[in-house]
């Protein structure tokens, strides 16, 4: 037999079901948290991938593997693997972040206003966790979603590998990288895009 | 529960409930993977430092530098693990609503509120 508090409780959990979906029903259209999968984001994406990994291939066959190796170079501007060898490579890399993070944020736009408070809420807590290596950039781009917030940050990477390559501290007046060091740069790039691309094959799974 | 010409809402909220555990379920396997792509990838870091380090290729300063990298990493990472959840979460409520619309649609007789 049912106690008067099981009754209660009974009538308090239908009350609270029938309000989670009062507030399904009032908000009157399908939910749009998350922007579209974009066939031509993820493809362009891959392309810059491509040409990632091509540059970071050529740097890391011409560089010298150790310290010492690095320090024996007696001529390092006539050097395959000088800094200025690889400025016109790095800047069309950036061209390519900033094609995608414009291509990102075109369809961004169709996310709702819930979609867009969550996901504002998610950056702040991802910065708080960890800021940007980049904070004038990700103050330009402000708010923005999830996915475009992904590519300022894949830009952001790319930039700071320009700078270090042309740094005489870290390359020990070089401005030559290590074998080493093109090796984690793949390690990243690969990562990073990885994560990105699931991300949206998620989405196009979800569509099938 | 309400039986609204011959709709019993009790059946629609199994019904709604059963369609949002089904998504879950059938996506936990891809999430599970992703996740643990993720922490696999972690370890590798790790071992790849430790790697470069005892074979000379890395100085402090190199695996510094790897690591400022590996937290721009980790924010791609956990953003796209944020888009991958509010997918669900967008499925799951979608799902849910495409029940209660079929159901009042046919509880009021054909008119289209939702």
């Amino acid at each position: 037999m049912m106690t008067t508090v099981d009754a209660i409780m009974k009538r308090k959990l239908v009350l609270a079901i029938g309000f989670v979906f009062l507030g399904i029903l009032m908000s009157g259209c399908p939910a749009t948290l998350v922007q579209p999968y974009d066939e031509r984001l993820v493809t362009d994406t891959e392309a810059l991938y491509k040409k990632a990994a091509s540059i970071i291939e050529d740097g890391r066959v011409v560089s010298p593997r150790t310290d010492q190796e690095r320090e024996a170079i007696s001529d390092p501007e006539n050097h395959p693997g000088y800094f200025s060898a690889f400025e016109t490579k790095y800047n069309g890399l950036i061209v390519d972040t900033e094609a995608l993070i414009l291509r990102a944020m075109a369809s961004s736009e169709e996310i709702d206003k819930v979609g867009q408070q969550i996901q504002e809420q998610i950056n702040k807590l991802i910065d708080a966790g960890s800021e940007s290596q980049c904070k004038e950039l990700a103050d330009e781009f402000g708010k923005v979603s999830l996915t475009v917030q992904n590519y300022v940050d894949l830009k952001c990477i790319i930039l700071r590998w320009k700078e270090r390559h042309d740094d005489d501290s870290f390359t020990q007046n070089k401005k030559i990288l290590k074998k080493a060091n093109w090796e984690a740069r793949k390690r990243i790039i690969f990562n990073g895009i990885l994560a990105i691309q699931q991300a949206e094959a998620f989405k196009k799974a979800d569509q099938q | 529960m309400a039986v609204i010409n011959g709709v019993d809402f009790s059946r629609t909220v199994d019904d709604a409930i059963d369609a949002a555990r089904a998504i879950v379920t059938d996506n936990w396997d891809e999430v599970r993977d992703i996740l643990r792509n993720i922490g696999d990838g972690l370890a590798n870091d790790v071992a790849f430092i430790a790697q470069k380090k005892a074979s000379g290729e890395f100085n402090e300063d190199d695996a510094r530098i790897f690591l400022e990298d590996q937290k721009m990493l980790a924010r791609i990472r956990l953003r796209s693990i944020a888009i991958i959840t509010l997918q669900l979460a967008e499925q799951i409520w979608n799902a849910v609503a495409n029940i209660f619309r079929a159901a009042i649609r046919q509880a009021l007789g054909g008119w289209i509120i939702l």
